[in-house]
């Protein structure tokens, strides 16, 4: 299903968190919010749940407007920060929790929590409670309790901000090829540019509670656009630098950086924005270079 | 040699606070005999106020369950305009004086006023009787379950309440399934506490519902009643029940709570 928000505002003790948010996400679509802490990302992520009522403006799943209706009848999964196992339950209680929930057959709901155990490979970790389990698991467990009711929607709030570098990258790997099997409509929200190119079919750059931008993770990493998406999408990928000698079509700049002996000329290709900004530093992605 | 007087200072200090809860104990004991304590124990008097006692803490104890868990719910999901107040108000009874509580509660249910006319006429009685008591007992106890189970409640993770709904749950079912079963302890507590606290309410209780025997004497008020008319053996016996009691209770809870963390 896909799903839409149609001017989405919402504001708590007088600081605006959204504004007049619009952003519609296609059926079967990965997409990702990315963005700085304080964003608006888990925000917008609560509103399209159910979780926090908007102050205005509407969400659509599929055709069907859903604005008014509590969390529990929207058909959404959800995937939390600190994934929210429930702590008194087994593995396998865990990810049968929604199951029952909804009066599928003992028989079925063993068949269907036995596929994703195996389909996450924690099998042998079915009766352990959440206590017992590393990230990585809980991680899977999470995902597995929200795949497992079949959502329209799947929403993902930073889930591997926990997991070491290694667990992280296997674990994306798995959440990839699980959303391509599925085809389940997927929300990821992230402060990592690296992990957003990765999963994105498409990319929200989000801040101040406004969409900055919407790409393709390809386009957004080649023609970041302002400073701030440019500062923010490829932080760790950028040269400081003060132009020289420019015109419409290059540009010659010089590298400020502390660590350099003496100052180094570049020649820049193509980078129209050097000329209107002179007077200023700029930043420039490696491939500009 | 500071370290020394320090850690000295702290022993002492430590000895005399268990001194004075040991040596008033250890005063009832001594000043009795097994075969005297068997003796007060098979009056009917000393056994009707154990079984009023009972009956009417562990009623107490019920009905704070049923009125006390919602409350605490409130007070620990909800945000609204005057909850500083309700809060406030759970705590009142517990820094009031029994007396006081007693006397606001006879006025009020007393026949001089128009709410205990009301009930009278319909054929309530509550002073000078059981319902009394447990009226009594549930007004000053009733905030150690509340406050206990506000807690509980209020230190489970959100986000867990929050995929129970997501999930499919309505509040209710994310009540019984996720919250319940994670404030199990907090509530276990406030029970315990609750009864402790109604098992040895004296103030309010003999207030509302006076020193009748075989009707309204419960042990606290027939400790009182036997010291008074010259019976300290009988005053002795109910009192060591009591103490048994409470430390039966304390040490039950604690051995379930380190269980539970082992």
């Amino acid at each position: 299903m896909s799903i839409e928000l149609k001017g989405i505002s919402k504001s708590y003790n007088g600081r605006t968190v959204l504004k007049n948010l619009n952003l519609k996400i296609n059926q079967g679509e990965f997409h990702v919010l990315l963005g700085p802490s304080g964003g608006g990302k888990t925000t917008t992520l609560s509103v399209m749940a159910g979780l926090v009522k908007p102050d205005r403006g509407s969400v659509f799943i599929g055709n069907k407007d859903v604005s008014n209706l509590s969390p529990d009848k929207r058909r959404i999964g959800y995937v939390f920060q600190d994934h929210a196992l429930f702590p008194h339950l087994t593995v396998f209680e865990n990810i049968a929790y929604g199951l029952r929930l909804r009066k599928v057959k003992k028989q079925e709901i063993k068949h269907r929590v036995d596929y994703y155990l195996e389909r996450i490979n924690i099998t042998n970790e079915k009766n352990k409670f959440p206590r017992h389990l590393s990230g990585g698991q809980k991680q899977r467990v999470a995902l597995a309790r929200a795949l497992v009711i079949k959502p329209d929607v799947l929403l993902m709030d930073e889930p591997m901000s926990s997991l070491d570098v290694m667990t992280k990258e296997i674990v994306q790997e798995e959440l990839k090829s699980i959303q391509q099997k599925t085809g389940v409509t997927t929300i990821y929200v992230t402060h990592d540019h690296n992990e957003a190119g990765f999963l994105g079919d498409r990319i929200s750059v989000l801040d101040n509670g406004k969409v900055n931008q919407i790409d393709s993770s390809f386009e957004l990493f080649q023609n970041p656009g302002t400073e701030f998406r440019t500062s923010f999408v490829e932080v760790k990928n950028i040269l400081d630098v003060s132009p020289v000698k420019t015109n419409s079509y290059e540009a010659t700049v010089l590298i400020n950086n502390d660590g350099l002996k003496y100052p180094v000329k570049i020649r820049v290709k193509k980078y129209p924005d050097v000329e209107r900004e002179k007077e200023g530093n700029l930043k420039l992605k490696r491939g500009q270079v | 040699m500071k370290n020394f007087f320090f850690e000295i200072s702290i022993l002492f200090i430590t000895a005399v606070f268990v001194c004075l809860i040991v040596l008033p104990m250890f005063a009832l004991f001594t000043t009795t005999s097994f075969e005297e304590l068997i003796y007060q124990f098979r009056s009917p008097v000393i056994l009707s106020a154990i079984v009023i006692s009972l009956e009417t803490s562990l009623i107490v104890v019920f009905l704070s369950l049923c009125l006390g868990i919602p409350v605490a719910y409130l007070l620990a999901m909800k945000d609204f305009r005057g909850k500083e107040i309700i809060d406030t108000l759970v705590d009142l009874p517990v820094s009031m004086p029994p007396l006081v509580a007693g006397l606001a509660l006879l006025i009020l249910l007393g026949g001089n006023s128009k709410f205990g006319n009301l009930l009278s006429s319909h054929g309530v009685d509550l002073i000078f009787s059981k319902k009394g008591i447990i009226i009594a007992q549930l007004f000053v106890s009733i905030p150690f379950l509340i406050k206990s189970t506000k807690d509980a409640f209020a230190s489970i993770n959100k986000n867990v309440i929050n995929a129970s709904l997501t999930l499919g749950a309505s509040k209710f079912h994310t009540f019984k399934t996720v919250l319940l079963p994670l404030a199990k302890n907090g509530i276990y507590t406030g029970m315990i506490m609750t009864w402790s606290r109604a098992l040895g309410e004296f103030g309010a209780t003999s207030m509302v519902a006076g020193c009748i025997p075989f009707r309204t004497e419960t042990m606290t008020v027939a400790i009182y009643q036997n010291a008074m008319t010259g019976e300290p053996a009988a005053s002795i016996a109910v009192a060591l029940l009591l103490l048994v009691f409470s430390f039966t209770l304390l040490l039950i809870f604690k051995l379930r709570i380190k269980v539970q963390a082992g």
